[in-house]
C-alpha cells in the first residue's frame, strides 16, 4: 500500500500521524502557487494590469 | 498534584491591552488622511483618485478593527473567569489554533520576502507594485499630465496640439518621456517644419483614463487655448449604457471596502499582485473567463445596440473641442495583436461606422499598420500596448494621414483670417 502513496497522500498521512495541522498552510500554499505557475502562463491575451486596480 | 488556578488575571490584562490598542487605533484613524499618508507612505506622487479610495478604505478598516479588538477587550474582562476556565480545559487546542495562525503569518511575510527578492520588475511579474515603481519615475507637470509645462498664453508662431487619451497615449511601460505618440509626434512635426512654425504636442493621456475623463481633461486644458486636439481612442474606452448608468451610481460601503482592499494590496504587495496576475491568467487559460481582447471586441459584438451613452461621451469631447476653436481628430489606436487576424474587428467596425454616421475626422491606423510585425510593436510578449517603436510607427502614421493634415490647413486657415 505504502509503494503506491502519492506525495501528497505521505505528506497528509504525516500530519494526521504526527497532529503537525500547523504544517498545513505551508502546503496548501505550495499546491496554490504551483498550480498558478503551471496554469497562469503569461501570453499577449492578458489584462492590462490597470485593469486589475 | 494540585490544579493550577484558571489564569483570569492574565485574561483581564489581555482584555485592558486590547482596550488601549483599540483606542489608540481609534486616535489613528482621526489623524488618518491622504496627505499624511501620502508624505509617510506614497513616495510624494500626486494625490489620485485611486490613492484617495485607499486611505478612505484603510480608515474604515482601522476603525472596523478598532471597533472589534474594543469589543473584544470587554469581553476579556467581564468574562475573564468562564474564559480562563476554557482555556485551561482547552489548552492544546488553543496552542495549535496560535501555532497555526503563527505559521500563516511567517509563510505570508516570507511569500512576500522571496516575491519581492525574486521577481522581475515588470508588471506581469509583480502587479501593482511594479506599475506604481514605473509611474513614480514618471515627470508630471502643473496640470498632472506626463509632458513639460506649457505657458497658458501660446507664443507666437506656435501650433498647439492637446493629445487626450488612456494608457495608448500616456505610454504605459515606456521610461522615456519623449517617446509616447504625441511627444514623438511632437519631435517629427518640429523636424518637418518648413515656415518656422514651431508645434506644441501636449500629452495628457493617463492610464485607464474613460472618454468621461477626457472630457474632464479637456475641461482643465481649455486655457491651453488648442488648436488641434487628438483624442487617442482605444477599445476598451467602450462601456454599455448599463454599465454607464451603474459606474455613475455612488457605490455601496461594501463594493467600497471591497475595491479598496483589493486596490491597497494589489499596489503594495508583490505576493497579492503575482497571485492576483496569474489567477487571471489560470482562468483565461482555463477557458473560465474571456481573454482581454475577446472581453473587449465582445462589448461591440454583442451590445452594438446598447452603446448609444458611448457614443454621446465621444460627441461630446468632440463637441468641447470645437467650443474652444479646435480642430478634432479621433485616432483609432490599434491593439498589438496579430494585425492580420485580428481579435477586435467588431470594435473596428464599430468605430468605422460611428466616423461614419457621425461625420467625425478620423484617423484608423489599423490599415498603416497591417505590414508591420505586431511583436515589433508591442511592449513585450504579454502587453499589448505599443512598444517605442510601435509608439514611433503611430506617430509617424498620424502626421500622414489626411485627416491630420486637413485639421492643420483648417488651423493655418483659421490663422490667416485672424
Amino acid at each position: 500500500m505504502g509503494k503506491n502513496r502519492t506525495m501528497l497522500g505521505e505528506a497528509w498521512e504525516f500530519l494526521k500521524v504526527r497532529k503537525a495541522w500547523w504544517l498545513a498552510p505551508i502546503l496548501i500554499l505550495l499546491i496554490i502557487v504551483g498550480a498558478l505557475i503551471i496554469f497562469g502562463q503569461s501570453s499577449a491575451l492578458s489584462p492590462f494590469i490597470y485593469a486589475l486596480f | 498534584m494540585p490544579h493550577a488556578k484558571p489564569p483570569a488575571r492574565a485574561v483581564a490584562r489581555i482584555g485592558s491591552a486590547a482596550i488601549i490598542i483599540a483606542i489608540a487605533l481609534l486616535a489613528l484613524a482621526v489623524v488618518w488622511n491622504e496627505r499624511i499618508v501620502s508624505t509617510i507612505f506614497n513616495k510624494g506622487l500626486p494625490i489620485t483618485p485611486v490613492f484617495i479610495i485607499i486611505v478612505a478604505t484603510m480608515r474604515k478598516l482601522i476603525v472596523l478593527v478598532a471597533i472589534t479588538i474594543f469589543i473584544i477587550g470587554i469581553l476579556l474582562r467581564k468574562y475573564r473567569i468562564p474564559i480562563a476556565r476554557w482555556m485551561t480545559r482547552h489548552r492544546d487546542t488553543l496552542t495549535n489554533i496560535i501555532v497555526l495562525v503563527c505559521t500563516m503569518l511567517a509563510l505570508l511575510i516570507i511569500g512576500e520576502i522571496t516575491a519581492r527578492a525574486m521577481l522581475g520588475k515588470t508588471t506581469f511579474d509583480a502587479g501593482g507594485p511594479a506599475h506604481k515603481d514605473q509611474t513614480a519615475q514618471i515627470t508630471y507637470n502643473s496640470y498632472g499630465f506626463r509632458d513639460r509645462e506649457f505657458p497658458v498664453e501660446r507664443p507666437t508662431g506656435t501650433v498647439r496640439v492637446l493629445a487626450l487619451g488612456d494608457s495608448f497615449t500616456f505610454g504605459h511601460g515606456i521610461e522615456n518621456d519623449s517617446l509616447p505618440w504625441p511627444k514623438a509626434l511632437e519631435r517629427m512635426l518640429n523636424e518637418n517644419a518648413a515656415d518656422g512654425t514651431i508645434y506644441e504636442v501636449i500629452n495628457t493621456g493617463q492610464n485607464g483614463y474613460q472618454p468621461k475623463d477626457e472630457l474632464t481633461t479637456l475641461e482643465r486644458a481649455a486655457p491651453l487655448g488648442p488648436d488641434i486636439v487628438l483624442l487617442g481612442y482605444f477599445y476598451n474606452d467602450a462601456a454599455t449604457d448599463d454599465t454607464l448608468r451603474e459606474l455613475a451610481e455612488p457605490p455601496s460601503t461594501w463594493s467600497q471596502l471591497k475595491s479598496g482592499t483589493h486596490l491597497l494590496l494589489f499596489s503594495h504587495s508583490y505576493l497579492y499582485g503575482f497571485l492576483v496576475v496569474r489567477w487571471e491568467m489560470t482562468r483565461i487559460n482555463l477557458g473560465l473567463k474571456e481573454s482581454y481582447p475577446e472581453r473587449m471586441n465582445n462589448v461591440y459584438r454583442l451590445h452594438a445596440g446598447e452603446l448609444s451613452m458611448h457614443k454621446e461621451q465621444l460627441m461630446a469631447i468632440r463637441s468641447r473641442a470645437e467650443t474652444i476653436g479646435a480642430e478634432f481628430v479621433l485616432v483609432i489606436i490599434p491593439a498589438n495583436y496579430d494585425f492580420n487576424d485580428y481579435p477586435l474587428m467588431d470594435g473596428e467596425q464599430f468605430m468605422r461606422r460611428f466616423c461614419e454616421e457621425s461625420r467625425t475626422a478620423c484617423i484608423d491606423l489599423l490599415d498603416t499598420v497591417r505590414d508591420e510585425d505586431y511583436r515589433k510593436t508591442r511592449l513585450n510578449e504579454y502587453d499589448a500596448h505599443p512598444s517605442e517603436y510601435g509608439h514611433t510607427v503611430l506617430a509617424r502614421a498620424v502626421m500622414e494621414s489626411p485627416e491630420f493634415r486637413a485639421a492643420m490647413v483648417k488651423t493655418s486657415a483659421k490663422r490667416q483670417k485672424i
